[in-house]
């Protein structure tokens, strides 16, 4: 081996060894694939920490003490079960059912009585606060009206400790939470079902308790088997029959969740498995680690038509079709009125529209356009009179109503118009136009009792939400569109939303479980704010000028349009927190 | 209970089958660990650089979880004071104990990096104890972590390894919690980072260090192993040569490569080979030339000497004729020129032999014949010593493949000796056969043989004592001749002695000349022998000497 030879290996050796010693600076560009089996925490939840009580806790700091330790929603509540004694800490239950009301620092506790009989010392506690809503054990939120109660506490001296031994009802059938632990410990959820029609989702707003997204799945797919919430259930349909059940629990494993369901569930057809699994999938990926679904009937894997992936699973963004929503993607193009005519806003250019309504032949005001944009209505001048036309040339302008003071229409995605008219100031009548142009008569015994402002139907028309007036301040109200046979329309019984809003002057669905309102806050401004339609709490979106009247809005990113009164349509810009003025027009108003 | 006894009487032999299986492969392994330099060498290697690369791998091990727990704290700390920084903004008005909550859990990410724990620790709490994010248990924040937390004065940022724990799982993993008061001592935040991700990395970089140090540790005998065989072969390479030289290769020679150690090895081998070859060459010359000289003088002896034997002849036959005193001179003349002839056709003889030109005219004999033959010529040595010579001769014939005039004069001359060193004692002869020899011993009870003489009677010219005269004359070369002729017939002759007890010569042959002589019916040391050991191992010596000869 010549001495050459040797230098080159020693050489190369040297520079292998300093290569591989060192962190890579260059090289090629790889294509990256996240690690499927993470689980991204990407909605961390904050749980309260419950303490035990101390020695030497006086009754009031016990009966504080309880609804503290209840607000952690711990497993069984077992640290709240020590602040009980007697035969309470075995035999309470909560069952779901949670009391809400405002916040602690509001709240009133007083010692009520103190007695020392044979048995030791014995006090009452009472907790006086302002009750705002109700978690229904299945999850319903409904906000009640705002009113005080008391509840009270009965308290032992057990060995020199007082421990509660008396719970009020409230408080032994469920919990009695403050609306911020609700906001801490609850997530706003929606679960799926089919309108009457059997064609759209329509979205049923529950309260899960917020758990390791492990079990999240699980509640999720067990709660859609229980069916509606008792408020939405003659609205709507659920295409799982009654006795299926979920086998095991739904593990989510990188990304894909596998639910086996059993039950009455064997020997469905396919067409029907593959409404249950639009059902699922629409409720699942509201979970955003969820990607793909296994379905499986008793252990089988079922290969569902609709589902994009291959051999059974179905991917999230199937069934798009169903969307609540009802728009399947792409901008929707507002109209407005300008001069008592219908134009068409398309990106920046206004074009009158066709038809009829475009063509100034009468003067409109409160447009609303069909779903497919092929018809619109409108209201006269004066508000008395409803006008369809059909957005095409060569149509006629058809009067449909006239009645008193009618409501701005609204359409929903089948094509019925819906509107109300106001008898006087606590009587109202509300009418459905369908596509045949045949009016029904809706009962509703809160709207024909009521003054009505506005009516608007939500795409999907299960829902109705009306604005009513209330005195001098008006509200919201949602309601489910019950169809009984032989075409009667009523609408069920009938909730508030956005109860921190008053003077709202307008409304609007945005999407499916989300409205619009102009409506005044605590800080008293009128400003635009996103209602949702679950009864949580409204939000501010921007401010769009003092003289804001009508709102409409759109899914997805389309944005929000304020008609003012001087005839000035503004819209809101980078997620409606900045408005800009638009154009010159009144009653802006998306289709569907 | 005799199932059980058998069982019981199974698993014993099981065992001691066992352990003598385990005994003789720890044998095998012993036996296989002397022999074998290599292995010796190999094993060494092997244990030294296990032991080496433990050593070194324990210590990676620990620099690497050093610097990579290190790095954790670092970005830690970092982490929590950040977080420390905004919840002192925010935390002022205790609403908004769960934004912050959310706001910093929200920071570790989708890679879910750590959890934080609020801990509510003002007077004025009352019973919120503060806050958890996800899953973290407040059970992970170590007791002795928050007692410290407790007792700091605020500024500083204080953590501990443990083990996390979760509600939703029994799993606990390890962890790292950074702890700190905030605002005084109204709250205490604590993230918690498990360091499952830390825990894998060094359980691969362990399983990592195992299996490159396993690897190396089995290269370094592999390495070893072919080092040591640079020096072992070679060393092989010489003890092969030695062997053979040794056995006879005269001209084995170690090829010489290089100038280390092993090369100078092999030079000194040659060198002595070709000294030992030299030597040896030289010695076989002379021993070459001297029985040519033997050879050639013997017969030019002849000639003369027979010429001098006619003339001797004629004066003894006309010795009466003369005086006394040359009468006698004639008759010495005569005697001595016989003993002349007689010695020089024994030398001639032998130096037949020593050319390896004598024949072997074989064909099947009774030898019973041949010993009455030989007895009779005897007879008149016999008589006159006054020497009974006794027979003891089987019934049956005892045939074998034999140049009868060879063995004739081997029994002759056994006889004559006897007779010359019996002291009048019995001379017996005895023979016998077996399926594959026959054998006929001689025995005197004469003044017999000192020990180690057995072997020195069958040298040529030898004498038991110079002192000695001898009766009948013999040439000194009788018995040389004698053991020459048996080993032409492929037997033996073999002697055996003690002083006083007389002696034993026995000739072996095989019944046919081709067939190798393996044992003879007749024993070389008689019984009486035996019965009268006086010293012991004095006959054993004798016997065993016998053997090693009758091998060659």
């Amino acid at each position: 081996m010549g001495s050459r030879v040797r230098a080159i290996a020693l050489v190369l050796a040297l520079g292998l060894t300093g290569a591989c010693a060192s962190v890579p600076t260059g090289g090629p560009v790889l294509t990256g694939h996240a690690l499927e089996d993470s689980d991204p925490l990407s909605d961390p939840y904050v749980r309260m920490i419950a303490k035990p009580p101390q020695p030497g806790a006086t009754e009031k700091d016990i009966v504080e003490g309880f609804l503290r330790a209840s607000a952690s929603l711990d497993r069984d509540q077992a640290v709240t079960r020590k602040y009980l004694a007697g035969g309470l800490p075995r035999s309470w239950r909560p069952n779901g059912r949670v009391t809400v009301y405002d916040s602690p620092d509001d709240y009133d506790l007083r010692v009520l009585a103190t007695k020392s009989s044979s048995a030791g010392r014995a006090a009452t506690v009472e907790l006086s606060a302002k009750h705002v809503a109700d978690i229904s054990p299945d999850g319903d939120y409904v906000a009640t009206n705002t009113r005080t109660v008391k509840e009270r506490f009965q308290l032992t001296n057990v060995r020199g400790q007082w421990r509660i031994t008396g719970l009020p009802p409230d408080a032994l059938e469920g919990l009695l939470l403050s609306r911020r632990d609700v906001t801490r410990a609850y997530r706003p959820l929606n679960l799926y079902f089919y309108d009457t029609r059997r064609q759209t989702l329509v979205p049923d707003p529950v309260m899960v308790p917020v758990q390791a997204r492990s079990e999240l799945a699980t509640t999720l797919v067990r709660s859609l088997l229980r069916g509606p919430t008792a408020w939405l259930s003659p609205a709507v349909r659920t295409t799982f029959p009654s006795g299926t059940t979920l086998r095991g629990s739904a593990p989510l494993n990188g990304g894909t969740v596998t639910v086996n369901l059993g039950g009455a569930v064997a020997g469905r057809s396919s067409a029907e498995l593959s409404m249950m699994a639009a059902q699922l999938v629409w409720t699942l990926r509201q979970l955003p680690e969820m990607r793909q679904l296994h379905l499986q009937i008793n252990g089988t894997t079922v290969d569902v038509p609709g589902g994009s992936g291959d051999g059974g699973t179905l991917q999230r963004t199937d069934f798009s079709d169903r969307d609540p929503s009802g728009l399947q993607g792409g901008e929707s193009q507002p109209y407005f009125i300008r001069d008592g005519r219908l134009y068409l806003l398309a990106g920046a250019k206004e074009t009158p529209a066709d038809g009829p309504a475009g063509s100034g032949v009468a003067s409109l005001r409160h447009p609303a356009v069909s779903f497919d944009q092929a018809w619109a209505a409108a209201l006269s001048d004066k508000s008395d009179r409803l006008y369809v036309a059909g957005l095409s040339d060569g149509g006629k302008l058809v009067e449909r109503y006239r009645g008193k003071a009618v409501t701005p229409p609204s359409y929903d995605r089948y094509g019925d118009v819906w509107f109300a008219d106001r008898r006087d100031s606590d009587s109202s009548d509300v009418y459905l136009l369908d596509r045949n142009m045949t009016r029904h008569t809706v009962t509703s015994d809160f709207l024909n009792s009521s003054d009505v402002h506005a009516l608007r139907v939500a795409r999907d028309g299960t829902r109705v939400a009306a604005l009513v007036g209330e005195g001098k301040t008006s509200k919201i109200m949602i309601g489910p569109i019950i169809w009984s046979g032989g075409g009667k329309v009523q609408i069920g019984r009938m909730r508030q939303v956005g109860t921190d809003l008053a003077q709202v002057s307008d409304i609007a669905w945005r999407d499916a479980d989300t409205l619009v309102a102009l409506g005044q806050g605590p800080r008293g401004a009128v400003q635009p704010y996103t209602v949702p339609a679950n009864g949580t709490q409204a939000s501010a979106t921007g401010y769009a000028g003092p003289e804001a009247r009508t709102i409409t809005a759109a899914p997805q990113s389309a944005p929000l349009l304020v008609g003012t009164g001087p005839g000035e349509i503004w819209r809101g810009a980078q997620d409606n927190n900045n408005w800009q003025r638009s154009t010159e027009g009144t009653d802006p108003a998306y289709p569907g | 209970m005799k199932a059980v006894t058998t069982a019981r009487t199974f698993v014993r032999r099981a065992r001691r089958a066992g352990e003598r299986a385990a005994r003789g492969a720890a044998g095998q392994v012993r036996g296989r660990w002397r022999r074998s330099l290599q292995l010796r060498v190999v094993t060494l290697t092997l244990v030294i650089s296990v032991g080496v690369v433990a050593l070194l791998g324990f210590f990676l091990m620990q620099q690497i979880a050093t610097g990579l727990l290190s790095a954790k704290v670092k970005a830690a700390l970092t982490e929590q004071s950040a977080g420390i920084t905004t919840a002192q903004n925010e935390l002022l008005d205790p609403a908004y104990v769960d934004n912050v909550a959310t706001t910093l859990a929200r920071r570790s990410g989708s890679a879910g990096l750590y959890d934080v724990i609020i801990l509510r620790t003002s007077a004025d709490a009352g019973p919120d104890a503060g806050r958890t994010t996800n899953e973290i248990s407040p059970a992970s924040i170590p007791h002795r972590l928050r007692a410290k937390v407790d007792a700091s004065r605020g500024d500083k940022q204080l953590y501990t390894y443990t083990r996390l724990r979760y509600n939703d799982t029994s799993r606990t993993e390890p962890g790292l919690v950074v702890g700190a008061p905030v605002l005084g001592q109204q709250y205490q935040l604590y993230y918690l980072f498990p360091l499952t991700q830390e825990a894998e990395t060094l359980d691969m970089v362990r399983r990592t260090l195992i299996a490159v140090g396993a690897a190396l540790v089995l290269l370094l005998a592999g390495i070893a192993w072919l080092v040591t065989r640079q020096v072992v072969l070679p060393v092989r390479r010489a003890a092969g040569s030695a062997v053979r030289l040794s056995g006879g290769h005269l001209d084995e020679r170690m090829p010489v490569r290089g100038e280390d150690d092993l090369a100078k090895l092999a030079d000194s081998f040659n060198d002595m080979a070709g000294n030992l070859q030299e030597k040896i060459r030289e010695l076989e010359e002379l021993s070459q030339v001297q029985r040519q000289f033997v050879s050639d003088v013997s017969h030019e002896l002849r000639t003369p000497l027979t010429t001098i034997r006619m003339a001797a002849d004629l004066l003894y036959e006309e010795r009466e004729g003369f005086e006394p005193t040359v009468g006698r001179s004639v008759e010495l003349l005569q005697n001595q020129l016989e003993r002349f002839e007689d010695l020089l056709a024994d030398l001639l003889e032998i130096s037949r032999y020593d050319a390896g030109a004598a024949t072997l005219s074989a064909e099947p004999v009774d030898l019973r014949d041949v010993v009455l033959r030989a007895v009779g010529d005897a007879e008149h040595l016999a008589e006159s010593s006054g020497t009974k010579v006794v027979l003891r001769l089987p019934g049956e014939p005892c045939v074998a493949e034999m140049d009868a005039r060879r063995v004739e004069r081997i029994l002759r001359n056994l006889l004559v000796n006897a007779i010359e060193h019996g002291d009048g004692r019995d001379v017996v002869v005895t023979a016998a056969a077996d399926r594959d020899a026959v054998a006929v011993s001689v025995r005197d009870h004469g003044i017999g043989l000192k020990p180690g003489e057995e072997t020195l009677v069958f040298d040529r010219f030898w004498r038991a004592d110079p002192a000695r005269a001898r009766k009948s004359g013999g040439t000194g070369l009788g018995l040389a001749i004698s053991r020459e002729d048996a080993l032409l017939h492929g037997g033996w002759l073999q002697a055996w002695g003690r002083p006083g007890d007389g002696s034993v010569f026995r000739l072996s042959l095989p019944r046919r000349v081709s067939d190798e002589l393996r044992g003879s019916p007749l024993p070389l040391v008689p019984p009486e022998g035996e019965l009268r050991r006086a010293r012991p191992g004095m006959p054993r010596v004798e016997a065993e000497s016998e053997r090693a000869r009758s091998g060659g």
